[in-house]
């Protein structure tokens, strides 16, 4: 789960370094620094491969502290 | 000569959107929206000798001093000097809900068009209606209603994929890139949603065109209905995100009148003239891969980024300077002080002084904000906006990149 988000967050984003730069339980909010539209279409990435549907009017930030964090979010959606 | 006072406010489209129409999906960032109300500080590049720039921040001391030196003519005022700018003129980036009572407030003349007028021809609503109207094809279709949203959509999506646009989106935000009938489905259950709170469907849809160069032009309409036109600025973006502006070449420009740009745009300050509005104005335009022109991608009825890079690039130019304003998204951890990153950037050679050096700096608060509010030592947010300023020689691009690693070796992240 986390390689996989780690491959749309470099899609998302358009930086290709990031796949070697991501390492361990990286904070999504403080390495990759999506602007407010990338986020939008990071989430709308995650919902399509994780079969889920996050609710954007209600997400909290705190869920992008650690990759780790934002899987455990996504494994109660 | 009258003197002016300057003050504004960076996300107007904030305050223009009268909240019954569906939003497109945002995700609420509070250290961006921080930012984005300190942007004002770059106002004082309007400034003619005399005038006065308010800001939400005061602008630092030191700063206001070093642009002064540097040519650029204002002087901070606090909102409590009331005396001293009394009976002054109001410059303003955009006409807002508040705008008459700021002129109250303050005792200041001005002559502004009505928000009713400003709302209307600010919206991508207009703008697309307008296509109509001067004779041209429309790019984009006005949906009012979901099924709509879905029948066009779909339409849309069997050539490829398309642009959700709200009527009163901001740049980087309200558009939406749709690239299935997965995500369409997805956006109308989110719709739904907003609709049983009583909100109406009002989106723009567009198809998703080559683009290879973006560009905007700048122009005052004045009461009578006259267009003076400043200036052609090329639009640096990233994705939908804005980047920076740099003024155009004197081919670029032969190219548009080639193309017979100018006279659409005639027709647009035409138009906004008999809707009721008079003031600044920055239409965004595009020209595709196959070299045609897209007009009209939006009209900002208000001041703009490459209003902001036109008056640096016209204050530099008699010095032999040109001008490519740009902005540096970055994280920093803890707390972080401007004036010690000014010193640094000042040792190091890079700020301009008139006789060296290439960076003028145009905020100083987008920086520090996040560490100033939240005081912890955790990573914020920041931005650099500034003028690259570079001679015939010069490639802005290199010395760019220079600054950018300077600011690495500052110990800050860059995001964009």
């Amino acid at each position: 789960m986390k390689e996989k988000i780690k491959e749309i967050l470099v899609e998302v984003s358009e930086k290709p370094e990031l796949m070697e730069a991501l390492q361990g339980d990286f904070n999504i909010i403080e390495e990759v620094g999506l602007d407010s539209l990338q986020m939008i279409n990071f989430i709308l990435r995650v919902e399509d491969e994780f079969d889920v549907e996050i609710d954007f009017d209600e997400f909290d930030y705190d869920n992008l502290q650690s990759v780790s964090s934002f899987c455990e979010f996504l494994k109660n959606q | 000569m009258s003197k002016s006072v300057i003050m504004g406010c960076f996300n107007s489209e904030a305050f223009w959107k009268e909240g019954h129409t569906c939003d497109l999906p945002t995700l609420r960032e509070k250290e961006t929206a921080n930012i984005i109300e300190t942007m004002d500080e770059m106002l004082f590049v309007l400034g003619k000798s005399g005038d006065f720039l308010m800001t939400k921040y005061q602008m630092p001391k030191f700063f206001e001093r070093y642009l002064n030196e540097v040519g650029f003519e204002f002087e901070c005022v606090a909102p409590e000097e009331t005396a001293k700018i009394a009976g002054s003129y109001l410059n303003t980036y955009a006409v807002l809900p508040n705008t008459e009572a700021i002129l109250n407030q303050y005792d200041l003349k001005g002559n502004f068009p009505s928000i009713k007028c400003v709302r209307l021809v600010n919206s991508k609503s207009y703008s697309t209606r307008l296509y109509e109207k001067i004779g041209l094809k429309p790019i984009g279709q006005i949906v009012t209603n979901l099924d709509e949203l879905m029948e066009v959509g779909n339409q849309l999506l069997e050539a490829g994929d398309f642009l959700i646009k709200e009527p009163m989106g901001v740049s980087g935000q309200g558009n939406l890139l749709i690239d299935g009938e997965k995500t369409l489905s997805r956006m109308k259950r989110y719709f739904e949603k907003q609709e049983k709170k009583g909100k109406k469907i009002e989106f723009i849809l567009e198809p998703m065109l080559q683009k290879k160069i973006d560009f905007s032009c700048e122009f005052e309409l004045d009461e009578a209905g006259n267009v003076n036109f400043l200036s052609i600025q090329k639009i640096l973006n990233k994705g939908f995100g804005y980047l920076g502006s740099v003024t155009a070449d004197a081919d670029f420009k032969a190219f548009l009148e080639s193309k017979d740009y100018f006279n659409v745009m005639l027709k647009v300050g035409e138009n906004l003239h008999e809707a009721g509005y008079f003031g600044s104005v920055c239409v965004d335009s595009m020209i595709l891969e196959d070299d045609q022109i897209v007009p009209i991608v939006e009209i900002n009825a208000r001041k703009s980024m490459g209003f902001i890079n036109y008056y640096v690039a016209q204050k530099v130019l008699p010095m032999g300077y040109q001008s490519m304003l740009t902005f540096l998204s970055v994280g920093y951890e803890g707390q972080i002080s401007f004036k010690d990153f000014f010193e640094s950037l000042k040792a190091a050679g890079l700020l301009f002084d008139r006789e060296k050096g290439y960076v003028l700096p145009l905020t100083s608060h987008a920086l520090t904000i996040n560490s100033t509010e939240s005081k912890t030592q955790s990573m914020h947010k920041g931005r650099l906006y500034v003028a690259i300023l570079y001679k015939e020689n010069q490639q802005p691009e290199v010395l760019l990149k220079e600054f950018k690693d300077f600011c690495i070796n500052y110990g800050m992240k860059l995001y964009n």
